[in-house]
């Protein structure tokens, strides 16, 4: 089986996002055919590049998407400003410790919230990635300079 | 009387509320960057037009895709059309998905669930924007 695969390195933007989208919905559909949560699939990676164009501070981005052994590997890299890359973290790392139970709710709190953040984010892309069931959600974060962190986010997905 | 019209864009919904023909309608992918305004201005449009919405108003959504930040913009929106129903004015609300879209049928059920709104989802292959 030929699985397609999408690199991407470079800037971000509303247009390139765009691009992306299309990039990724033609992947899915050639990779996985009709399934009735591609949709699922496609929004994972969204979620993620949404939160890179939201929040990166500096250079690019890198995007992966892949299939590897049954699974659908998401990466995305960017750099953020020291406060959004820890803040980024430390609710990945609550979320990841939440029940599907606890996730829902988590979820559904966040969308009663009308607070929306400084830069437009509504607080609801990690909790709406882990709700869709994937198997790894982790993201890492490491100092780039004096302001901004590297940060690594990586989704696992089953694809039974 | 009041019109607000929207064209659709790749990352931006159409929007067609027309007081005059009872047309209301949300149509394309939402993925804007700042989906709070986007939204609230509309739930504003809707807010100040209130008393032009007749009963037997029927909002139509269509939304193929939209992002977590525009979940959280349609709540603005949904929950003017709620303050209606509470105010008096009957409305329907018909909330369109492919067949088989686990995502978009997801998300209307939720809408029903948190808001407690009278949401139709209605499977089409047809696109009703």
């Amino acid at each position: 089986m030929i699985n397609n695969a999408i690199h991407y390195s470079g800037t971000i933007s509303s247009q390139i996002t765009l691009h992306l989208t299309d990039m990724l919905t033609a992947a899915a559909h050639a990779n996985f055919g009709k399934r009735s949560d591609l949709k699922k699939l496609c929004s994972i990676a969204l979620e993620l590049i949404d939160n890179a164009q939201r929040y990166c501070r500096a250079g690019g981005i890198l995007f992966d998407w892949k299939v590897e052994e049954g699974k659908l590997v998401i990466q995305l890299q960017n750099i953020a400003s020291k406060e959004d890359a820890i803040r980024l973290k430390e609710s990945t790392d609550i979320i990841k410790k939440m029940s599907s139970e606890e996730i829902t709710l988590a979820f559904k709190a966040q969308l009663m919230d009308p607070e929306f953040g400084e830069k437009g984010g509504a607080g609801l892309g990690m909790l709406q990635i882990a709700r869709k069931g994937v198997d790894n959600i982790d993201v890492n974060i490491s100092p780039f300079d004096e302001e901004n962190y590297a940060c690594n986010s990586y989704v696992r997905i089953s694809l039974s | 009387m009041p019109q607000l019209k929207l064209e659709s864009t790749k990352s931006t919904p159409g929007i067609l509320f027309d007081t005059d023909s009872g047309i209301y309608k949300v149509g394309g992918i939402a993925t804007p960057l700042n989906a709070y305004e986007y939204f609230k201005n509309i739930a504003d449009w809707l807010k100040e037009n209130e008393a032009q919405i007749l009963s037997g108003s029927v909002f139509k959504f269509n939304l193929p895709y939209f992002n977590s930040a525009s979940a959280k913009g349609l709540m603005l929106l949904l929950t003017a059309l709620k303050a209606m129903l509470e105010n008096g004015t009957i409305l329907e609300i018909i909330w369109y998905v492919e067949p088989a879209d686990e995502f978009m049928i997801e998300a209307g059920e939720m809408y029903q669930e948190i808001l407690g709104l009278p949401i139709r989802i209605e499977e089409s292959e047809e696109y009703r924007s």
